[in-house]
C-alpha cells in the first residue's frame, strides 16, 4: 500500500488501528472538523507526540499548528471531495523535514485523512 | 514522570507555542523550527521547503543575510519587529520578523502575527484621514464665511458713514436762497420783471422740496441697507457657530423678532404651499433670554413641519392656514402657539409624546421634534404638540420663561 495509490480511501475506511500501524507512511483520520480519531504509529513516532496525548484533539490547531492556514487546513475546509497532494514541512521534533501531504475526503463524509510520508522515503 | 513523557511535554510546548520559533546559522540555514514557523512560513517557500531561512525570506526581508552576516557582537538583537506580509485566505496575514544572536554561530528568529494590529492601524490611519478631511472642509469653510463677513463688514462701515454724511450739502444752501430772495422782491423784480420773479422763486421752491423728498429717501434706503447687512453678519455669526459645533452666547431678544426672524427663513415654503400666515404678538412682552440659534431653529422646524403637514393627503382645507400668537400666559412666560389647519394626527388623549425616533409625519426621523423638545428643555420651557384628530389640524405650544437662567445645553 503507498500514499499515491488510487483505491488507498476504501483501504483506509476498512483499515482498523492494527491496519493503520502497518502502513509505511502517516495516517491521521479526522472528523470533518479536524478532531483527531486516528493517529497511526509511523507518524507518532516522527512527531513524538503519543496517540492517546492527540486523540480527540484539533489536528489543526492543537496538534500540529504548521498545516493551519490556506495550504493545508483551508483545503479541508472547502466543501465537498478532496483528493490533493503537496510537499510541506513539518517539524518533527522541532526539525524541518520535507513531507509529501496528501489531503483526502470523499463527497459527503464524515471523515477525512491526512497522509503524510518523509520526502526520503517516496518511492 | 519518564523521559518520553517529559520529551512528548516539551515538544508539545514547542509545537504549540503561539510565536514562531527558529534556530538558524549565520548562512540562514534552520536547524530546529516550530510549527507555527513552519505555518507562517510555508506559503512564502517557492519550492515547497523551508532548509534557508534568507531564501525564503528573499523577498519579503531581503536585506536580512546582510544584517546577520554584518552583524559583529557574540550577542544581541540584529532585528527588531520587521514586518512583512504574506498571501493568506481571505485575507494576507502580517508577521513582525526579530532575530537574536544567542552565540557563535546560533540565530534565534522570533514570528509574532501581527495581523490585527496592523488592520487596526489602518482603521485608526482611515479614521485620522477622514478628520482631516473633515477639519479641511470646517477649515475652507470657516475661511469662506469669515472673507465674506470681512467683505460684508466692509459693506456695513460704508454704509454707516453713507448715513452719516449729508446727501447733499447743496440742499442746505438752496434752503437759505428762497427766504433770501424773498428778502429782495424789489431788486429782483426790476432785475428780471415780476412775472419771471415770481417763477424763480417757485422753481427754487420745488426744487428745495423735490431735493428734500430724494434726501429723505435716500436716508430711509441708507437705513434698509443697514438693516439687511446686520442681519446678513447675524446669519453669518449663526453659521460659523454651527461650522464650530458651538452655540451663541445667550442673549436678550424681543420674542416678536424672534417669530419674524423664523417666518422670514420659512416664507418661501410657506408661500409656495399657498398657506396664509397670520400672527398676532403681544406688543407689551418683555425680552426673553436665549441661545438665539437654537431658539431660531425649534421655531423653523415647527413651521416646516407645518407647512409639511398640508403636503400629507389627510389635508383637504379650502383655506390653507396658520395662526401664530405670542402671548403671555404667566407674569414670567410666554408662549408661542402655532395653529394649523392641516392634516392634524391621531393619538390617545390628543398630546403627541415627543420621544426620539417618533414622528407625526409619513417620511419623518423623528429627531426634529425631540430636538426641538431637548433646545426649549435646555431653556426651561416645555415644548407640547397636540391634535383632535386626523384632518382636525395641529397646535403646537412653546414655553419659555420671559427670564431664562442659562440651564444645561442639549444637543440636537
Amino acid at each position: 500500500m503507498t500514499i499515491d495509490g488510487s483505491v488507498l480511501l476504501d483501504y483506509l475506511e476498512k483499515a482498523g488501528a492494527a491496519a493503520l500501524d502497518a502502513t509505511d507512511f502517516g495516517v491521521i483520520r479526522m472528523r470533518t472538523d479536524g478532531t483527531v480519531i486516528a493517529y497511526n504509529a509511523y507518524e507518532s513516532r516522527l512527531s513524538g507526540l503519543s496517540k492517546t496525548s492527540v486523540m480527540e484533539k484539533c489536528f489543526f490547531t492543537e496538534v500540529a499548528p504548521c498545516t493551519n492556514n490556506f495550504m493545508v487546513a483551508e483545503q479541508f475546509n472547502r466543501p465537498g471531495a478532496l483528493d490533493a497532494e503537496l510537499d510541506y514541512v513539518f517539524t518533527y521534533r522541532m526539525k524541518p523535514t520535507k513531507v509529501r501531504l496528501r489531503l483526502l475526503r470523499r463527497l459527503n463524509a464524515a471523515e477525512q485523512y491526512l497522509l503524510t510520508i518523509k520526502l526520503d522515503f517516496v518511492p | 514522570m519518564t523521559d518520553d513523557g517529559e520529551i512528548e511535554r516539551l515538544l508539545r510546548f514547542l509545537y504549540l507555542c503561539p510565536v514562531g520559533l527558529a534556530d538558524h546559522a549565520a548562512n540562514g540555514d534552520v536547524r530546529m523550527m516550530n510549527a507555527l514557523a513552519v505555518q507562517m512560513l510555508m506559503p512564502l517557500a517557492s519550492d515547497g521547503h523551508i532548509d534557508n531561512l534568507f531564501t525564503v525570506l528573499a523577498e519579503s526581508v531581503p536585506d536580512l543575510s546582510t544584517l546577520v552576516q554584518g552583524y559583529g557582537p557574540p550577542f544581541g538583537t540584529i532585528v527588531q519587529d520587521r514586518q512583512f506580509s504574506v498571501r493568506g485566505e481571505p485575507e494576507p496575514r502580517h508577521y513582525a520578523l526579530s532575530i537574536l544572536r544567542i552565540g557563535g554561530d546560533t540565530f534565534m528568529a522570533t514570528l509574532s502575527d501581527v495581523t490585527q494590529a496592523v488592520l487596526n492601524e489602518e482603521i485608526a490611519r482611515t479614521a485620522l484621514r477622514a478628520q482631516a478631511v473633515q477639519e479641511g472642509r470646517v477649515e475652507i469653510l470657516t475661511g469662506i464665511l469669515h472673507d465674506i463677513g470681512n467683505g460684508i463688514t466692509g459693506m456695513g462701515t460704508r454704509t454707516a458713514i453713507l448715513g452719516a454724511a449729508p446727501p447733499w450739502e447743496e440742499l442746505p444752501q438752496l434752503e437759505k436762497l428762497g427766504p433770501f430772495l424773498r428778502q429782495q422782491p424789489a431788486a429782483l423784480e426790476a432785475g428780471l420783471g415780476v412775472d419771471r420773479a415770481a417763477a424763480l422763486l417757485s422753481f427754487v421752491d420745488a426744487v428745495v422740496i423735490r431735493l428734500q423728498q430724494r434726501a429723505a429717501e435716500w436716508r430711509e434706503t441708507v437705513a434698509l441697507f443697514s438693516k439687511s447687512i446686520l442681519h446678513v453678519q447675524e446669519i453669518l455669526n449663526i453659521q460659523r457657530q454651527f461650522i464650530q459645533g458651538g452655540t451663541l452666547p445667550r442673549g436678550v431678544l424681543l420674542p416678536g423678532e424672534l417669530l419674524e426672524d423664523a417666518l422670514a427663513i420659512q416664507r418661501g415654503s410657506l408661500h409656495k404651499r399657498g398657506i396664509e400666515v397670520t400672527t398676532e404678538v403681544d406688543p407689551d412682552l418683555g425680552p426673553l433670554e436665549v441661545d438665539r440659534t437654537r431658539l431660531i431653529q425649534v421655531l423653523v422646524n415647527v413651521l416646516r413641519n407645518v407647512a409639511e403637514a398640508f403636503d400629507v393627503n389627510g389635508s383637504k382645507a379650502d383655506r390653507r392656514t396658520l395662526h401664530v400668537v405670542v402671548r403671555r400666559i404667566r407674569p414670567d412666560h410666554l408662549e408661542f402657539v402655532f395653529a394649523d389647519n392641516a392634516c392634524g394626527f391621531d393619538v390617545p388623549g390628543g398630546v403627541f409624546a415627543i420621544t426620539r425616533g417618533k414622528t407625526t409625519k409619513q417620511t419623518g426621523s423623528g429627531l426634529g421634534l425631540s430636538t426641538c423638545a431637548q433646545i426649549v428643555a435646555s431653556h426651561h420651557g416645555t415644548f407640547t404638540l397636540r391634535s383632535a384628530g386626523r384632518g382636525q389640524g395641529a397646535t403646537c405650544s412653546v414655553v419659555l420663561p420671559v427670564s431664562s437662567s442659562p440651564g444645561d445645553e442639549a444637543s440636537p
